[in-house]
């Protein structure tokens, strides 16, 4: 009797044991599917290169009509795969051309760099604002940030992101020069530091016309539906 | 084992199975886009330094998510077929390991809600999973102690 109690016991738990290892199995495989695809990589948009641009009082680089009736804020880091996404899919939703370029919007571009997780964080933001020197800091912007998924996981991330800026035109041994020498070093820091204190900890966080904004799965879809209805509400304060 | 405890043993690691799924699939998106449908503040999330332990350079919550959910998977395929372990009963380790996790969880809920303001679905799905184990390993111990406890009063002489 306490055998055959057993024996129907261990078949069960064999049945169990079976069907654990067939779910464990299968769900493993529709794990590593659904993480799915490489790491995304952005085409430089043009679009965003003959646009207005300038610095704003703090020093951030912003694109389009100074005085454009809505304001977004993005704090990024361009080592952060989903400013890179941002950066991608808003170029989908053809961003620039609908709100940038039209005059609608201006798109501040400030500087969280996620140090801590992201060893390059510093160095590229640096890049970006040596090129914005020479008035090229939104070529940077965006070649670094469509180019991310290469030079981020380079054996030197330094040399591949020069050698990206230098296949987008930018003159690749003077911005290693003056990264040599210190630029923006303190101006990357600041910004940090004042993106801390707000109590960012994340980027993107993206703000319209200082208002936080939720980016889900497409990011760019967010940010213009957030873009739509401050135009149809109230203008920048 | 009783019937009960033998079917909260295989609940447990099914619950378990789903959360480990749950963080490898985490782990294994970090740094890309997650569906986030329902919360919306994936990305915002998994791309905060809270998405590391200790924030901003340890390892990944995902990772050490994944090997707690393995713990108490493989502590609830063991007490399927074994009442103690060392100088405790199984449910009594699973009860310990599942409230660390979810004293973890508890910590980075909180951090969603008060520090990023943002919510990750797959996160929260992850502590409501290992809060279920716990609930079920709690309540499969305390039923473990209680024919002890029964047998305690003395009878009165006849």
């Amino acid at each position: 009797m306490a055998r055959s109690v057993r024996g129907r016991r261990s078949l069960r738990l064999g049945w169990f044991y079976g069907a654990f290892v067939a779910l464990a199995l299968v769900g493993g495989l529709m794990v590593a599917r659904a993480a799915g695809p490489l790491p995304f990589s952005a085409p430089v948009s043009s679009a965003s290169l003959n646009l207005p641009a300038g610095l704003t009082a703090d020093g951030f680089w912003y694109k389009g009509a100074a005085d454009a009736p809505v304001e977004v804020v993005v704090y990024s880091d361009f080592q952060c795969p989903f400013c890179a996404l941002l950066h991608e899919r808003l170029a989908a939703a053809r961003f620039d051309e609908r709100f940038v370029a039209a005059g609608k919007v201006r798109y501040v571009y400030r500087d969280l760099p996620l140090r801590r997780i992201h060893g390059s964080a510093v160095a590229s933001a640096r890049l970006a604002r040596i090129a914005g020197d020479a008035g090229q800091f939104w070529l940077a912007h965006d070649t670094l940030l469509a180019s991310q998924a290469r030079w981020s996981a380079a054996a030197d991330p330094l040399a591949a992101m020069l050698d990206e800026l230098a296949r987008a035109g930018l003159p690749a041994d003077q911005l290693r020069a003056r990264l040599a020498a210190g630029d923006h070093l303190q101006a990357v820091a600041d910004a940090e530091r004042t993106a801390l204190l707000a109590g960012l900890g994340g980027t993107p966080t993206v703000f319209v016309n200082g208002r936080p904004v939720a980016l889900g799965a497409d990011p760019g879809a967010d940010l213009a539906a957030a873009v739509e209805a401050a135009l149809a509400g109230e203008a920048r304060p | 084992m009783t019937r009960r405890a033998q079917f909260s043993a295989m609940a447990i690691a099914l619950l378990a199975l789903a959360g480990g799924l749950d963080s490898l699939y985490l782990l294994l998106s970090r740094g890309r886009p997650v569906p986030c449908a329902l919360t919306g503040g994936c990305a915002a999330v998994q791309s905060s330094a809270y998405s590391v332990f200790p924030p901003q350079r340890g390892v990944p919550v995902a990772l050490l998510g994944l090997i707690g959910f393995a713990a108490v998977c493989g502590l609830a395929l063991l007490a399927l077929g074994r009442e103690r372990l060392g100088p405790w009963r199984l449910f009594g380790w699973l009860a310990a390991a599942s409230g660390g996790g979810v004293l973890f969880a508890a910590y980075l809920t909180v951090v969603e809600a008060f520090v990023l303001h943002a919510w990750c679905q797959w996160c929260l799905l992850a502590a409501g999973l290992i809060a279920a184990c716990w609930a079920l390993s709690f309540a499969e111990w305390l039923r473990g102690r209680e024919p002890r406890r029964a047998a305690a009063p003395v009878r009165p002489a006849r």
